[in-house]
């Protein structure tokens, strides 16, 4: 009798730990990174074996076994690799859209236009062999030229510069928050062997990270009570309570990520060279490394190419006074390109005129004006690079729709699986409800029952 | 996306707002386009599209200027057709004056006046001789004969040549180049040995001479220093003959370089057009296209606003 008294408890407890559940899951609806959790419950078997008959086969009451957090570990991991994609991706497409922009193609103010416009003035000059003037205008027009593309060139590097200052600040934040986790890897073993169930800290550092997943590439690796391993391509960023730093080399060319050995983060170059890919860091590091020395490389060639062509021909020439053409441009690429400062100072010094010709005679600046039509020239290859650019940046951003939308359903289902339904707490909230009534009621009715025994002896 | 099994608020309010996040980039970019006219303003719009704009930019360029040297190389030969219709005349003036000096009626005060006349008309072919077009000499090649100093003339007044025999070359179409000058030997004759001023001079002094037998050089052979010389008129009549010559060569040429100038125009209208159709955007095909998405962005907001706000919540007292 007496035992359904402390049945009759245990299920208030329990519907009421229940209540308060459902009041957190309401509560936390809105909250990033926060899984429902529900109370797993059991019943209390009677170990006494009763001297009453059968009664000791019923159960004495409910226990709260646990309080579980819903989540899918199947999922929880595929997000992890499709956010460091989506990261990845993301950076690349705003890499390549930077470059676009920097060479302003296609339109009146690209180097095409410019390019053309050089040829031209020599044509120009050619019509009109004996006017200093057009002279001038070639030498004007070959300073545009040569500045447009030390232009497009110090865009190249200052993508590279801001690349490596967005670099260093991401590996900040990734140090941070391997930091982070080690503290709550720390306190979650402390709860855990504490026998509680640290919830609140799980979904802390998965939300962690989920976010660090989306700086670099990760995989997680649980270990013993409760905590996690972190690995950048098999070596341990984070491992229970110990972590190891990254840090960015800057010193090499191009740059390269290290391990921290020796918790000093002023030394930079003495550690081994840590290998990542993914995520954001992931793209910047194939910018630095990749993506800027190529389009540099390219454009580099573009300019080598111009001033190849272009000298060779100049130097066949002569000048107004008849004197054998100078190197028109000086420098080998399209940062050190410029136009002969001999030029520059002394127009006469531009070669219209072939070997051999008159003082008016033009051929020379015929000769390099058709060079605009060059099938190998410069024009072409510059053509090349922006078909190489625009393919790289167009596969970049289809690729970065397509892994928004992966990562988007990928979400989808972890909401699904995680995520608050009122609806689903509304209707628990109704059914525990009733449960803490039904049982509040049974009390009642364990108290009438024992007043009318208690009655009986009066 | 396919819906997933169980089905959250947060879920749903997510999926709203990707799907109307899809709608308005899929909007932003029509108002681009409409906004711009454009439908390439990146490479990456279109890689091929982009790359063939490009082409036809610089081509657009090359044509324009294959456009302004044919202008130019039109006001050389044009010059020089003047010049040497002129030149032909002043030649068949000094042919009619010879005639008439050859026969033998007229006196040796009417042989001097037309002498004198003779050497008028010298001075006047000389003088075409020297005709410039923008400044420069036409029948000088590539020599600056006005450049040097002291400045000398292509045809001094005594018919020395200043020049030389180059070529003045516009490029008037992918590998078209075509010479719009003529160089003084080749309309007057070769300096020195047999020029239209050698000729002239003779006539000149064939006609103010007493001595019979130069008189006859007039219109019949004769043999000089060992070398046998044809009559004055025919020599005069090889040299007209010359002159025509060249006038119909730069007449053809003329006409080349006009010819070559029309089609370089086209050239640009038609890739104006052929770049217009790669990069512009078709107005009324995006405005189409914006009408349509802007219907459905409003639709998925009228649809968000009933969808996201009742619940069980709204139901339960």
């Amino acid at each position: 009798m007496f035992q359904g008294l402390s049945t009759s408890l245990t299920a208030l407890y329990a519907s009421r730990l229940a209540l308060e559940t459902t009041g957190n899951n309401i509560a936390n609806a809105n909250t990033e990174g926060y899984s429902r959790q529900r109370v797993e419950q059991s019943p209390i078997t009677n170990s006494f074996v009763s001297f009453h008959g059968n009664s000791g086969n019923v159960g004495v009451g409910v226990r709260v076994e646990d309080i579980v957090r819903l989540r899918d570990q199947f999922l929880e991991t595929r997000a992890l690799a499709e956010t460091s994609r989506s990261g990845e991706l993301q950076q690349m497409t705003d890499t390549y859209a930077t470059i676009e922009v920097s060479f302003g193609e296609p339109g009146e103010n690209g180097l095409q236009s410019q390019l053309s416009a050089f040829w031209s003035s020599w044509d120009d000059l050619a019509n009109n062999p004996g006017d200093l003037a057009t002279r001038s205008q070639v030498v004007e027009q070959a300073e545009t030229l040569v500045s447009s593309f030390q232009q497009a060139g110090s865009a190249l590097t200052t993508l590279g510069t801001n690349s490596l200052a967005l670099l260093k600040g991401d590996v900040n934040q990734i140090n941070g928050m391997a930091q982070n986790i080690t503290e709550l890897n720390r306190a979650i073993r402390s709860a855990t062997n504490a026998g509680e169930s640290p919830n609140t800290l799980l979904d802390e550092r998965d939300l962690l990270v989920n976010q660090l997943s989306s700086l670099i590439g990760i995989t997680v690796q649980p270990t013993e009570a409760n905590s996690v391993a972190i690995l950048v391509n098999g070596v341990s960023l984070v491992r229970d309570e110990r972590v190891t730093f990254l840090q960015v080399d800057d010193t090499a060319s191009p740059v390269v990520l290290r391990w921290d050995n020796d918790g000093d983060a002023s030394t930079i170059n003495d550690g081994v060279q840590a290998f990542v890919s993914g995520g954001e860091v992931g793209a910047l590091m194939t910018t630095l490394t990749g993506t800027v020395p190529q389009f540099q490389g390219l454009l580099d060639n573009v300019a080598a190419k111009l001033i190849a062509n272009v000298n060779t021909l100049h130097t066949a020439g002569r000048d107004q006074n008849g004197a054998v053409g100078l190197a028109f441009f000086t420098g080998t690429d399209a940062s050190t390109i410029a136009v002969n400062p001999a030029i520059v100072a002394n127009k006469a010094r531009v070669a219209a005129a072939a070997a051999g010709g008159g003082t008016l005679d033009a051929e020379n600046a015929r000769a390099i004006a058709n060079l605009a039509s060059s099938l190998t020239g410069a024009d072409s290859d510059y053509r090349q690079l922006v078909d190489v650019l625009g393919t790289a940046s167009q596969r970049a951003g289809r690729q970065y729709a397509i892994q928004t939308d992966i990562t988007n359903a990928v979400n989808a289902s972890r909401e699904a699986v995680s995520g608050v339904s009122l609806d689903e707490e509304m209707t628990n909230m109704v059914r525990y409800q009733q449960a803490y009534n039904a049982a509040a009621k049974y009390l009642t009715v364990l108290n009438d029952t024992m007043d009318s025994l208690m009655g009986m002896i009066r | 996306m396919t819906v997933p099994f169980r089905v959250t608020n947060n879920g749903s309010a997510n999926r709203t707002l990707d799907n109307l996040q899809f709608s308005m980039a899929a909007m932003q970019k029509l108002q681009d386009r409409l906004s711009s006219g454009k439908t390439i303003t990146k490479p990456s719009d279109d890689p091929p599209g982009a790359v063939k704009s490009m082409h036809y930019r610089s081509d657009i360029t090359r044509s324009k200027q294959y456009a302004r040297n044919a202008s130019d190389g039109l006001g050389w030969l044009g010059t020089a057709d003047t010049t040497l219709t002129s030149s032909l005349t002043s030649v068949q003036r000094v042919r009619d004056l010879t005639l008439q000096g050859a026969n033998g009626t007229n006196g040796a005060e009417a042989r001097s006046a037309l002498a004198a006349e003779i050497k008028q008309l010298k001075a006047g072919l000389i003088g075409l001789a020297n005709t410039t077009y923008a400044g420069r000499s036409i029948f000088s090649g590539t020599a600056d004969p006005q450049g040097q100093v002291p400045p000398l003339d292509t045809y001094s007044p005594t018919g020395a040549y200043n020049g030389n025999t180059g070529s003045v070359l516009r490029s008037v179409g992918p590998n078209a180049a075509v010479a719009v000058n003529v160089d003084g030997p080749s309309v007057w004759g070769t300096p020195g040995a047999e020029d239209l001023w050698n000729i002239l001079d003779g006539i000149e002094a064939h006609l103010t001479s007493s001595d019979p037998a130069d008189q006859n050089k007039l219109t019949t052979s004769y043999v000089s220093g060992g070398v046998t010389f044809e009559g004055d008129l025919k020599r005069l009549d090889t040299a007209r003959l010359n002159i025509q010559n060249r006038l119909s060569e730069i007449g053809a040429r003329y006409h080349r370089v006009e010819t070559m100038l029309t089609r370089a125009d086209d050239n640009v209208l038609t890739m104006q057009g052929g770049l217009a159709e790669t990069e512009n955007a078709d107005l009324a095909g995006t405005i189409v296209a914006f009408q349509l998405q802007s219907a459905a962005y409003q639709a998925a907001l009228a649809a968000t606003a009933k969808v996201i706000q009742p619940s069980l919540v709204d139901f339960i007292r």
